[in-house]
């Protein structure tokens, strides 16, 4: 251990045994350092006129200011903070409306719900079986199930006539040229009309 | 100087109080409850030494009441969570505590104000005190409040604590986060710097 380091050891036992904080065995042997060894006696009178000197100043500066805040004022005023503080804590805790949780809601959870809804939509139709036949609108523009209902209506029909003359033996190229020669049929008096 | 008895443990003691008063803690416990007398007697016992410690550290009386007002409230605001077992130096040391950290609080916002009023120092070059204080009787007194307002913050906070709390230096320590040590060569450094200071007027009251 270096002197400065020995020194500032001493210094705080000293500054330790004025404060009447050294434990008894401790304190016994610095008292009797002290009564053998000059230097560390001489060493240790310093460091006690600094502490006495400390204190006395710090007296010495209290007592050239009186300060005017009062103890008693101070005093009622704390005891009416610690009587509202004990009514505060006795008071009942307000409980949450239940409307209010759905307000409450974290606002992730909102794009969350929206993306769920687009997500179920999709399985949803992904799942429908197809229609067979559906028929596609020789419309411009028109999207499936936007026929007119006149031409469904002429349809539904021809295959009604269809059903009732048609030998069921026929093939399937028998039946076309059929179909088509009453439709020829058919339309040939709108054709031919002013 | 000399001091020919090396047994000075009980030299300040300007706060001690009767060995039969009720001890902080029954006060605490019955301020939980709700008893307001037991936080006034809690205020009364304290009042003096928290005012004069805050007025050291912050250098101002009204910044002192302010940061005394603001440490009970923020005892009433912390009561709940307080266990005097587990803090060493109990309920004085916590409120020792709590002052002076608001202390610090105090004085870095009074930081600025601070370098204002030096700068208009350097301006007038004459030193008025302050109004909102008693006129310092003498040039001593002055000389005194200077040495301790020069002192470095963390050595004018050991020997203020120690000085008005009478708490022991291993609670201060404990109090301010450093090493038993720290504390100790602190206090032995500011006492040096105020010896320094103000030879003459320790020298001339401890005879």
């Amino acid at each position: 251990m270096s002197d400065i380091s020995k020194s500032e050891a001493f210094q705080q036992s000293a500054i330790l045994f004025l404060a009447g904080e050294m434990p008894l065995a401790e304190r016994a042997a610095f008292s009797q350092r002290l009564t053998t060894d000059s230097v560390a006696a001489a060493e240790f009178t310093q460091v006690e006129s600094a502490w006495i000197g400390a204190h006395v100043a710090i007296e010495h500066a209290d007592r050239a200011v009186s300060l005017a805040a009062s103890a008693d004022a101070g005093a009622r005023w704390f005891g009416r903070r610690v009587a509202q503080w004990h009514v505060d804590r006795l008071a009942p805790t307000k409980v949450a409306s239940p409307g209010k949780s759905a307000k409450n809601l974290p606002i992730w959870t909102w794009p969350l719900a929206a993306a769920a809804v687009v997500v179920l939509g999709l399985g949803i139709w992904t799942l429908m079986p197809d229609t067979p036949g559906t028929l596609i609108s020789p419309l411009p523009g028109a999207g499936m199930g936007e026929f007119p209902v006149a031409m469904i209506d002429a349809r539904e029909e021809l295959w009604a006539d269809l059903a009732q003359t048609v030998d069921p033996s026929l093939g399937l190229a028998d039946l076309e040229n059929q179909a088509a020669a009453l439709s020829v049929l058919r339309d040939e008096p709108a054709a031919n009309a002013p | 100087m000399t001091v020919s008895k090396p047994d000075m443990s009980a030299l300040p003691n300007t706060f001690a109080r009767p060995a039969d008063e009720v001890s902080d803690d029954v006060l605490v416990n019955r301020m939980r409850a709700g008893e307001s007398a037991a936080g006034e007697t809690l205020y009364r016992r304290y009042h003096t030494m928290l005012l004069r410690y805050c007025h050291r550290l912050v250098g101002s009386e009204h910044a002192a009441e302010e940061a005394l007002q603001l440490s009970w409230l923020s005892v009433l605001e912390h009561l709940d969570r307080f266990d005097p077992q587990a803090t060493p130096g109990g309920f004085k040391a916590w409120i020792f505590r709590i002052a002076t950290n608001k202390c610090n609080d105090q004085f870095r916002a009074g930081g600025r104000a601070r370098r204002m009023q030096d700068g208009l120092r350097l301006v007038t070059d004459q030193t008025f005190p302050d109004a909102t204080e008693p006129l310092v009787a003498s040039e001593q007194a002055q000389q005194v409040r200077q040495a301790i307002e020069s002192l470095p913050e963390n050595q004018k906070q050991v020997v203020l604590l120690r000085y008005y709390s009478g708490m022991k230096f291993s609670e201060i320590a404990k109090l301010l986060g450093c090493p038993l040590n720290t504390a100790l060569g602190r206090m032995h450094k500011a006492s040096l710097r105020l010896k320094e200071l103000l030879g003459n007027i320790a020298g001339g009251e401890s005879q």
